[in-house]
């Protein structure tokens, strides 16, 4: 078991490579470069050149993207041209606030996935299934932004209960008043968690509760607990593979869902990085992103290997 | 055996609802079971046999399917038992080996933890004792090693390995009745012999009555003290094992007789029987054997044959018994 964790971790080693010479390689290609937006277009050659050198960007491509990955491995995530402050602190806040929606997102969308898809699957063709799957097909093919909206405009414009804009006041989320903040986004941003997980739980609970191990287990007498418990561990390795991508969908920062309730998080970052041509800011988010879920990647491996001892190899 | 009889299924008829129509899995079907007697039931793919095991332990799916006739275990109408009292003697008192050794455990669970499991279950014991039974069980059962057994995953056995696993795991309980639906038709033909040979031994040891389905005439032999042959899911003719394979009276327990490697070897004709069993959905009002029948007369086209008691113990449903033509026929069996 130790010898497959310490080479799942060793793979990770080529697949993040490859991540930070892509995100490189897209950001040069996208035309023009800070400089162009840095100084008026009728300031002098000279000024643009000093530029130029000063962030290294006369250099060849190859050598840039060496240097920039020197300073990664060393932590260091840059220095944002557009507001001449380190990376790193931006980009740890940003995350942070996306943090604070993801989490709960993915723990009420998760949870609430897996009780109705084990429900609709437990009680297959009958109407509470229907229903179920009804929801869970709706909770995924709404827009979410549109969702977002409308809730906005119901609880914070119409009724005036919730607020639908902002944070509030900073820090962990314990008061009253920070957590009528994150009601309205949490909401929007579980919807699609919930709907896939459920739909995923289900076809999985189905093909497991089909499979002959089953039949033995009732020729056993188990009660119907026990079966569930060997039902559930069963389907729990294609469940988690999808709750870890989706909990990295949630971190990489739902851009639209920040925009409608104006959150300061990583898509938010991204965002703004986009507009500003803020090259250090938009690759050491990509890259940082990208990290995350091979992180998530990693601790789902390592679950399934734990759940399911054919995974072991 | 003038005790009661640990199992009796009488006028038993299993029809499963299908979107082709209704399917007569089984039907009038009657036998009894001894106290540490030994059925093996014969028959061709879809005759009925696994249905049958399977009413009778209680697997079959509620839905879409319709059950008549009586099973009576132990003198208790299984049919007028709640489920939380068939859930207590599935496993327990009943129990069953099944075809497929490597799908029929859980494969994220060791094969210690599944016997032991049905041990806590039914026992009420605590772990630390159920799982020292479960390493009696897979020592009773020749698993080598069986320690380091008790904590393998089913993948990590052999086919026969997990096949005595489940013959372990059946017996944990000490049940009465063994309900075994083809053990060995997954296994090589080397292994096939073990497993038998291990039932029948264990059979006799703890003198449990046992219900052996199977396609292959021989092993049915080896273990069975009665045998029953089913057909389109009637059986057609039941009796004592030597007696039915010395002389078989029904046409197709003949066919089914001679078709086997058992008597090739005795230097018979290898002989398979010309055509197809019958649609389940659509059976004829007639002896559903008719249209492969070498034997066929007019009045085997008016009804079906009821099942008609001759000789010792033994009955068949086919005309030329009660009309009385078959002595012609038992001196001559293997024609
Ligand atoms: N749940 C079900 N729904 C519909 N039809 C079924 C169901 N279970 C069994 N059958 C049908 O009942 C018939 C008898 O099946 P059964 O499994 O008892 O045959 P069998 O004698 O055990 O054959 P085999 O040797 O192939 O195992 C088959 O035609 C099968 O398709
Ligand atoms: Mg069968």
């Amino acid at each position: 078991m130790w010898f497959f964790i310490l080479r799942r971790i060793l793979y990770a080693v080529p697949v993040l490579l490859g991540v930070s010479i892509i995100v490189f390689t897209l950001v040069q290609l996208s035309p023009g470069d800070v400089v162009d937006i840095l100084i008026p277009p009728e300031a002098p050659e000279e000024v643009a050149d000093a530029l130029r050198k000063q962030y290294g960007l006369n250099e060849p491509v190859y050598i840039q993207y060496f240097i920039w990955l020197g300073h990664l491995l060393q932590g260091d995530l840059g220095t944002s041209i557009f507001s001449g402050q380190p990376v790193g602190g931006e980009l740890a806040s940003a995350l942070l606030n996306t943090l604070k929606l993801a989490v709960p997102a993915a723990i009420l969308g998760m949870t609430s996935g897996i009780i109705l898809g084990s429900l609709a699957a437990f009680h297959n063709g009958t109407w509470l299934d229907r229903l179920f799957s009804a929801a869970a097909i709706t909770g995924v093919s709404l827009p979410h932004y549109w969702v977002g909206i409308v809730l906005v405009v119901a609880f914070a414009v119409i009724w005036n209960v919730l607020p639908g804009q902002g944070m509030g006041p900073d820090g962990f989320p314990a008061t009253w008043e920070q957590i009528r903040h994150l009601i309205l986004p949490v909401f929007t941003m579980s919807l699609i968690p919930m709907g896939v997980v459920s739909r995923l739980v289900r076809a999985t609970v189905l093909e497991v509760i089909g499979r002959d191990f089953v039949t033995t287990l009732h020729a056993k007498g188990l009660l119907n607990r026990r079966v569930l418990m060997h039902v559930s561990k069963n389907a729990a390795p294609a469940v988690l593979a999808l709750m870890g991508l989706q909990f990295g969908y949630l971190l990489g920062g739902s851009v639209l869902v920040e925009t409608v309730f104006n959150w300061p998080g990583s898509g938010n970052l991204m965002v703004l990085a986009v507009f500003r041509r803020d090259v250090p800011v938009l690759s050491a988010t990509i890259v940082v992103l990208a990290a995350i879920f091979v992180v998530i990647n990693i601790v789902v491996d390592i679950l399934q290997a734990l759940i399911d001892p054919r995974l072991r190899r | 055996m003038n005790r009661e009889k640990i199992l009796s299924v009488e006028d038993l008829s299993v029809r499963f609802k299908s979107d082709e129509g209704i399917v007569n899995a089984v039907s009038d079907v009657s036998f009894e079971l001894a106290h540490g007697e030994a059925l093996g039931i014969l028959g061709e793919s879809g005759s009925g046999k696994s249905v049958t095991l399977r009413t009778i332990i209680g697997l079959l799916p509620r839905n879409r399917t319709d059950i008549r006739g009586r099973v009576r275990f132990d003198g208790r109408e299984i049919q007028d038992l709640s489920n939380d009292e068939m859930n207590a003697i599935r496993g327990a008192r009943i129990a069953m080996v099944f075809q497929e050794p490597m799908v029929a455990f859980d494969p994220v669970f060791t094969v210690g933890e599944q016997i032991a499991e049905t041990i806590v279950r039914h026992d009420g014991s605590s772990w630390a004792d159920a799982n020292r039974r479960a390493l009696d069980l897979l020592e009773l059962v020749q698993i080598p090693s069986a320690k380091r057994r008790l904590a393998s995953y089913p993948h990590e056995m052999s086919g026969g390995m997990l096949q005595r696993s489940m013959i372990a795991l059946a017996l944990s309980c000490g049940p009465q009745l063994l309900l075994a639906d083809e053990p060995t038709t997954a296994l090589d033909v080397s292994v096939q012999i073990q497993i038998i040979l291990l039932l029948r031994e264990l059979q006799r040891e703890l003198g449990m009555s046992v219900i052996l389905v199977t396609h292959d005439v021989g092993v049915a032999a080896e273990i069975s003290d009665r045998l029953a042959v089913m057909y389109a899911g009637r059986i057609v003719e039941t009796g004592t094992a030597a007696e039915m394979i010395e002389a078989p009276c029904h046409p197709y327990t003949d066919g089914l007789l001679s078709s086997t490697v058992l008597n090739a070897t005795k230097g018979k004709k290898l002989n398979a029987i010309p055509g197809a069993p019958p649609d389940l959905i659509a059976l004829p009002r007639e002896c559903s054997f008719a249209p492969r029948c070498r034997h066929v007369q007019q009045q085997c086209l008016s009804g079906i044959p009821r099942l008609e008691p001759f000789g010792k113990g033994r009955a068949t449903r086919c005309l030329r018994v009660s009309e009385g033509q078959l002595e012609l026929q038992s001196a001559n069996p293997a024609l």
